[in-house]
């Protein structure tokens, strides 16, 4: 019985033994089997299957100078179209180095609003311009996605129209008319903003930006500042806007 | 998917968060703000007997019996560049008028097309018509008047001040 359970257990080992064996050397046909001792794998042996990614090998270098971005403004163009205000702005962009990118965005702000609850009218057509820079935040810089950070600044100078029904003196019984034209404003404000950009096609990109920004300075004839600065939006001291750009990386 | 919809739709949420509101000057009245002062001292009183100002000539009731008070607000035409006030004091004798003239200049003022229009005012000049004594019947009299502020608008700063002398 004890000499039974001694080869039973012996089988085994032998058994485990060749399974270890087969699994750690390949197996060679024609060759007599016979058990090896384990060996551990050497550094340049390598299990499984390795990809090796095309494009990490043929990235060009990222230069300094690295290239044009031009785009323009989609949600101040429809605005401008079928709003109380809107503008039509484009934009250029140097590419530095995929990291910094100095910006001029230019664009002509449109407005011809009433207020139906106080009769008041307010029309305006006037040319507007913002220089700043970015930062792209994406730590792949081969991607052509972007993340943007970056400050404005904005300057306008507009001529403007202001009428409205005629304001009744209860003191006298007179009407005084309400009606200016030709009034001159100009407004220079900053702008915070913050951005995404997503690469559609080869050079063509699509991106939002979302903006704060503060008015710094304006002088403006009477009877008032204007209701809308081109580029700034409705005049207040500080308001947000936003853009949806479609851009061509040149 | 997930993030193309994310892309799409926040800058839809900023241009929500864009919109920002009216903010038009809650107390958007406009008028000369007059206080009374004693001429002995020179220090803040009430209106010992009660005051009424009647825009001249149409006999406008601007202030009507106004009495223990140190200060109030008369309203100024827009359509016209001198406004005559009768300041009539009631006692229990009858009435008393004193009248004075206060020149200005009127220059509208617009805020935005949400809050409606209104004419502001620069003080060039005020004038005291008739100068009487204190009396028995009518123990309150004008002593003079002078500009402190001559900006009338929405900030509401004292504009004139009215120096009573008493019996």
């Amino acid at each position: 019985m004890t000499s039974t359970l001694r080869s039973i257990c012996l089988a085994c080992s032998l058994l485990l033994a060749l399974a270890t064996a087969s699994a750690q050397t390949p197996v060679r046909r024609n060759a007599p089997q016979q058990v090896q001792p384990a060996q551990p794998a050497s550094p340049d042996r390598v299990r499984g299957v390795q990809y090796v990614q095309s494009d990490t090998t043929a990235r060009p270098p990222i230069r300094t100078l690295q290239g044009f971005l031009v785009g323009v403004d989609v949600v101040g163009a429809v605005m401008y179209g079928v709003a109380d205000y809107g503008q039509l702005e484009g934009m250029l962009r140097i590419n530095l180095a995929e990291r910094w990118f100095p910006t001029l965005e230019a664009g002509l702000g449109r407005s011809d609003a009433t207020n139906e609850d106080t009769g008041l009218h307010f029309k305006t057509s006037a040319p507007y311009l913002r220089v700043g820079a970015d930062y792209n935040f994406c730590k792949n810089l081969y991607s052509g996605n972007r993340i943007y950070g970056g400050l404005r600044v904005g300057y306008a100078k507009q001529n403007y129209d202001l009428d409205g029904p005629g304001v009744h003196d209860a003191l006298t019984g007179l009407t005084a008319d309400y009606r200016f034209s030709d009034l001159q404003a100009s407004c220079v404000w900053t702008e915070l903003v913050f951005g995404l950009e997503a690469k559609m096609w080869d050079a063509f990109h699509v991106g939002w930006t979302v903006r704060y920004r503060k008015r710094l300075n304006q002088r403006f004839d009477e009877p008032g500042q204007p209701w809308y600065v081109p580029g700034f939006g409705k005049n207040s001291g500080h308001t947000f806007g936003a853009t949806f750009n479609l851009i061509i990386d040149l | 998917m997930r993030s193309l919809l994310l892309f799409l739709l926040l800058p839809a949420l900023a241009l929500l968060a864009g919109c920002n509101d009216t903010d038009c000057t809650m107390d958007n009245t406009v008028g000369v703000r007059v206080v009374v002062r004693s001429s002995a001292t020179g220090a803040e009183m009430n209106l010992p007997d009660a005051l009424s100002v009647v825009l001249q000539p149409k006999d406008t009731v601007i202030l009507n019996r106004a009495q223990q008070i140190a200060a109030f607000t008369l309203p100024l035409s827009f359509t016209q560049a001198e406004d005559r006030w009768a300041l009539v004091w009631h006692t229990e004798a009858g009435q008393q008028a004193d009248y004075v003239t206060v020149r200005h200049t009127n220059r509208p003022h617009f805020e935005s097309l949400d809050c409606g229009t209104a004419y502001f005012h620069t003080l060039t000049g005020v004038a005291l018509q008739t100068q009487r004594r204190p009396s028995a019947d009518f123990p309150t009299a004008i002593d003079s008047i002078v500009i402190n502020n001559p900006s009338v608008d929405y900030a509401h700063d004292i504009n004139l001040t009215l120096y009573l002398s008493r019996l």
